[in-house]
């Protein structure tokens, strides 16, 4: 069996995993920021 | 508890190199498959902690329906969220791995399907989270929850009842098939660097959901008080 | 009308000592159910015509001989009755939100289970009926003649009905809570009920065509049927009661 040639499926199935866990990543932080700022624009408001 | 998260953090990252380098370089050829057999070992460890994920939720749930802790429901939403993530992973890997070795992308082999079907099931399970409203989510999804989960095994069996009723593709290799020790290192490595990637997310995840919940409380509280004020 | 055969639970126990049982009270939930459907035909309808449309358009996409029919006939016919049924399920709770009697219901003394056991028992003999009329229209349609024994259909038929219509009337009840309830019932019905359809449509294939032995298929139907109406009859309460 010629394998050498199938090398991309692999570099592909690297790229894919590391990509989900990135997407994965940004979303917890863009959330952890959509929190932190909806808590201060609580505290400010509530301040006034 | 920060301290902890750190060094959990810094290690995860530690393993995730080392068990990357031990797929890629340390582990050895695999004879007939060449090099593409590597994406095995992510794809092993990822199908386990998508698993045990999916279990998390289900305990979770059952503990909700009895107790009613608002932990239990952010551990339910945390474990499926991120049971959800790897199991794509599990499900694009697949796949690509399928492709050179077996000369096409899918086949309705009971394995395969069954992961298809879980994955189905949690991303209603999110749906149901996404579409409902207000307090009674939690007890809705945890029911849900059960009922998935409760749902696997029979799904294993028809699938598999199923399979060995039609023509078996031809598989050649995967596990069992008598793995290099060398081989099995690379996939505990992995699966450990796993395991804690995903407790990270699913803690990282389950504070957020407690959070969540406090700041509706508070926006609530903020809005009674302006409503008595006036 | 509905709210008033209801709040007659609570009355009558009052007046009586005995409190009335489960069964009693599901038995005139039931029968206030079915004489609502009676009047109105709301379910019935709507169900047979969305079903006879699926047929007409699934005879459309395929155009089969005598012995291919036989063997997609079984996944037709159950797909069809599969679509019907969640037409007739999201009309199960929502007659109960008008005027609050699901409210009301909460707040009666009588058990949910009850109540869950009317709902589904009602959802069984509607889609039961819809069977009845929607076989003879197969079997016209597609040219259709059993191979194996005719009479295994029918076990087929009670255990696959009961699988879709106990988990439907539990999720039912669970995406009336929900936005844009009429498209959640399926998106969360369908996924748990692969297996379920998976052995109703293999167990109608294997009878039809007599190739294989239905008994694998029709013992996971009752496995499916067991697990999934214990479970649902433990976690309708806390659904009921959902604040």
């Amino acid at each position: 069996m010629n394998t050498a040639g199938n090398n991309g499926y692999l570099y592909a199935a690297y790229v894919v995993v590391w990509a989900i866990h990135v997407f994965y990543f940004f979303t917890l932080a863009s959330r952890a920021r959509r929190l932190k700022r909806e808590a201060r624009e609580l505290e400010s408001s509530s301040r006034l | 508890m920060k301290t902890l998260f750190r060094l959990l953090l810094a290690v995860t990252v530690l393993l995730l190199g080392y068990g990357f380098c031990q797929a890629m370089y340390i582990a050895p050829r695999e004879a007939t498959m060449g090099d593409v057999q590597r994406i095995f070992y992510y794809h092993l460890p990822s199908a386990w902690v998508a698993f045990l994920l999916f279990f998390v939720n289900f305990l979770a749930s059952a503990w909700y329906i009895v107790r009613r802790t608002d932990g239990a429901d952010a551990l339910a939403l945390a474990s499926a969220e991120v049971g959800v993530s790897f199991c794509t992973i599990v499900l694009i890997t697949g796949p690509i791995w399928a492709r050179p070795i077996w000369g096409i992308w899918w086949t309705w082999d009971a394995r395969l399907t069954s992961t298809l079907v879980l994955w189905l099931i949690y991303v209603s399970y999110l749906m149901l989270r996404h579409y409902a409203a207000g307090g009674q989510v939690p007890v809705l999804a945890a029911a849900l929850g059960i009922f998935g989960f409760l749902d696997v095994p029979i799904v294993y069996m028809a699938i598999r009842w199923f399979r060995t009723q039609h023509p078996q593709p031809v598989i050649g290799g995967g596990e069992g098939s008598g793995l290099d020790h060398r081989m099995w290192m690379a996939v505990l490595w992995n699966l450990l660097a796993f395991s804690l990637l995903a407790v990270l997310f699913v803690w990282t995840r389950y504070n957020q959901a407690l959070e969540e919940r406090a700041l509706e409380e508070a926006h609530a509280q903020a809005a009674l008080a302006e409503e008595e004020l006036r | 009308m509905s709210a008033s055969s209801v709040t007659q639970a609570p009355a009558r126990q009052s007046s009586a000592p005995a409190a009335p049982s489960v069964w009693s009270i599901a038995w005139r939930t039931l029968k206030k159910d079915l004489r609502l459907e009676w009047r109105s035909k709301d379910a019935i309808n709507s169900m047979l015509f969305f079903a006879l449309l699926v047929v007409v358009i699934f005879s459309f996409g395929f155009d089969p001989t005598a012995e291919e029919s036989r063997r997609i006939a079984g996944g037709l016919l159950w797909v069809a009755i599969l679509f019907a049924t969640v037409v007739a399920l999201n009309q199960t709770w929502t007659r109960e939100l008008r005027n609050q009697v699901l409210d009301a219901y909460r707040l009666s003394p009588a058990p949910p289970q009850s109540l869950f056991i009317a709902k589904t028992v009602g959802n069984f003999i509607f889609v039961g009926i819809l069977e009845v009329l929607m076989v003879p229209l197969f079997v016209v349609f597609y040219n259709l003649r059993s191979v194996g024994p005719w009479w295994q259909l029918l076990v087929v038929a009670v255990l696959a009905t009961w699988a879709l219509v106990v988990n439907g009337t539990f999720f039912a009840a669970l995406s009336i809570r929900t936005r844009s309830r009429e498209i959640m019932l399926p998106l969360i019905l369908f996924p748990i009920s692969i297996p379920a359809l998976l052995a109703m449509v293999d167990a109608t294939t294997s009878i039809l065509t007599g190739d294989n032995s239905p008994v694998f298929w029709m013992r996971l139907l009752a496995v499916y049927d067991l697990v999934f109406t214990t479970i649902s009859l433990l976690l309708f309460e806390p659904v009921l009661n959902a604040e």
